[in-house]
This record gives C-alpha cells, structure tokens and sequence, in this order.
C-alpha cells in the first residue's frame, strides 16, 4: 500500500515536471532563460526628477566673430606687392572707427601719410571698402610700416567693445581684422581681447 | 518492508525540494532590482510639462530661458517675490497652450527626436494629483513612439502654484565638457 502510494506520488511529480516542461516549450525564450550576457548588465538607470528643483536646458550659447566679412559685396583686399613697388618706405598710419553696420569709417586727416601721398592714396582706396561682423564698435587703428623686417601691419583693436545690443553671456572672439593679399599673419600684429 | 517505505520517503523529499526549486526561484533580475527614488538634489530635463488644468498646459523648453531673460532684464530691480511673480507670469502668457495642441507639439517633438537620433531628451511631467492619470498616458505613449527612443520621461505630482512660490526662478550660464555653453532656466523649490 505504502511503495503504490509513493509511487503514485512520484508518478504523479513525473506528471507536473513533464507538463511544465511542456508549458515551457511553449513560451517565447526571452521567458525561459536569460542569456548569460545579459545577466551580467546592469539596468539602465533614467534620469530621475530631482525634488530640490528643476534645471531646464536652454539654448547654446555660440560665441561671435568680430572680423572682416567678405561675405559683403564691395569689400577690396589690400595688395601689398603693389604697395612696396609704389612707396616701399612708406609708414601710414589710418585712425577709423568702426560702425554699428560694421563699417569702417574715417576721414581723410585720419590717414597720417606724410612724404608719402601714393602709398597712402591706395591704403585710404582699400580701408574705406572694409566692412566687419557688427558685433563691435569703437576706434581701431592701422598702422602700414612697409620697411619693417619684423610686424608689417598693426592693427590695435583694444579700444572696441561690443555693441549694446549683444547680450554680456555671448563670446565675441577677434578674427582677422585686415585684408592684406601678399602678407603672412606672422608679418602682422593685431592687438585687441576677445570678449 | 520498513525499507521500501523508507525509499519512499526518500523519494516524495527528493520529489518535493524538486519541485520546490524550479517553481520558487526568482530571476537573477528580480534578485537584484533596483528601485531608484526620487533625490533631494535638482533635476535637469529639456521640457518641463506643468499640467495646470483639463485644458491648459504649461510648455517649458529652452526658449523659456530667454523669456526669463528678458524678464530679468526688465524688471531685474524687483524684491524676489515680485521678481518670482513676474517671470511666472511671462512665462505662463507665452508657453501655455491648450491641451487640444499638446498631440501636435509632442509630435513635433518627436519628429525633432527622430531626426536627431544622437541626442537624449528627457520630458518632466508635473501633474496635480487631482487631474485623470488617461492625460499622463497620452503624452507617454507618444513620447514613446519615437523612433530611437531617446524620449525619456519622468513624472511627479506638483502644480502650477506649486511652481509660483519657487523660492527663486533664474537663468544660470553652464558650461558643459565639451566647453559648449548654455543659458539653463532653474528653478529651485
């Protein structure tokens, strides 16, 4: 009585185990068994809301370049070959200011080109077409000294700053502030911060 | 005879701790489950969803930071609180749209997903306790049909006065590692 009842009992276990593994078969594998590589990863965790307080992301704040803009119609280069061959011991000296346009303005008087009237003439032909990114305003001054075996050009940009209406948050960097076709940057100086 | 049942005894254990171990035992996932909370530290989201009734929505993204800003600008001499009011009060005359244009501009969102699919974007939605849980569902489940799912959401109680008696509402400069900077809108409870 005792060895059927047992035996009725492990028949009845073989039965369960059987229909189990039968129920199994059936499911998707997902469901079955997990894969060993995914066992070792860890859940991705989301961002959780924080309770102190709320951070919105805002716009990206691009910085600006204060340059020439040759993307203006009109806007001549310097030839500096034709300036040696027309006065190569000139030194001109042009004081401009730069408008709120961008554009360079300055005054005959303004050209300091004693001795030397040619050279001076197509510096003054050449500035006068200059336009920059109107992201600063003040004087800027350009000094030519075609003798120098060292800095050719000069050019002192730290007295401009930028225009009022360009918010205080946004970097103005200083790009190239001179069209001069014939001339390395390491013959120029130019002098003046980036905001 | 004493023998043969003690065999089956020894079978119905065996049978027993059997059973036992293949049905009780939990995933390794189970075991190790982890039930992140909310932190006492500030939240960082792209959009801040404020549910403010059945019919309005409160739309906060990064063109919230320039209202601020100008707000700032304007009136940046008020006490706090009047300052608080002020900003508030812009930004719910220009970021609050009806609920009937919410499906579209989730849209948008997730077309703006799709067609980035690099970036991660994580919606915070405020809800009042009293508002139907069917409003949430909506905006999860098109939040969620972005194509690289990369819409990710949070959702926590809070409303819209809840938002007012913040203790102070600012623009913030950040700077991320990659040196991009960013003017942020915080919100500090």
């Amino acid at each position: 009585m005792i060895l059927s009842g047992g035996t009725a009992v492990v028949a009845a276990a073989a039965i369960v185990l059987l229909a189990r593994q039968w129920m199994l078969q059936r499911l998707p594998e997902d469901f079955v068994q997990i894969p060993f590589s995914e066992v070792e990863k860890q859940p991705e965790i989301p961002p959780r809301p924080g309770i102190r307080g709320i951070e919105i992301s805002g716009p990206e704040i691009k910085a600006k370049r204060f340059e020439i803009d040759l993307s203006r119609s009109g806007v001549k280069e310097l030839n500096w070959q034709q300036l040696m061959a027309v006065d190569p011991h000139a030194q001109i000296i042009v004081s401009g200011m730069v408008d709120n346009q961008g554009r360079l303005v300055f005054a005959q008087r303004d050209v300091r080109m004693e001795g030397h009237p040619l050279a001076g003439v197509m510096i003054e032909q050449a500035l006068k077409t200059w336009m920059y990114t109107p992201f600063k305003t003040g004087p800027i001054v350009f000094t030519f000294n075609l003798p120098s075996e060292g800095k050719k050009v000069l050019v002192d940009a730290s007295d401009l700053r930028r225009r009022d209406k360009i918010p205080e948050d946004v970097p103005i960097l200083n790009g190239q502030l001179y069209y001069v076709d014939g001339i390395s940057s390491q013959e120029v100086r130019q002098i003046g911060n980036s905001e | 005879m004493e023998l043969v049942s003690f065999i089956d005894m020894i079978f119905i254990l065996l049978v027993f701790f059997l059973l036992t171990n293949f049905s009780v035992s939990t995933s390794m996932e189970e075991k190790e489950l982890f039930i992140p909370t909310p932190k006492n530290v500030l939240g960082r989201s792209q959009i801040v969803l404020q549910m403010i009734d059945r019919s309005r929505v409160l739309w906060l993204d990064d063109k919230a930071s320039q209202i601020v800003s100008d707000v700032e600008d304007q009136v940046g001499y008020f006490s706090s609180e009047r300052l608080n009011e002020a900003i508030m009060a812009a930004l719910v005359e220009n970021s609050t749209i009806l609920r009937e244009q919410l499906p579209a501009q989730l849209q948008s969102l997730v077309r703006q997903a799709d067609q980035n699919p690099q970036a991660v974007y994580f919606v915070l939605l405020r809800v009042p306790n009293e508002m139907p849980y069917y409003l949430v569902v909506d905006v999860i489940s098109t939040l969620s049909t972005a194509q690289y799912q990369n819409i990710r959401y949070g959702c926590v109680a809070g409303t819209l006065d809840e938002l007012k008696q913040a203790r102070e509402i600012k623009t913030v400069l950040v700077e991320d590692k990659q040196g991009n900077r960013k003017k942020n809108l915080r919100i500090d409870f």
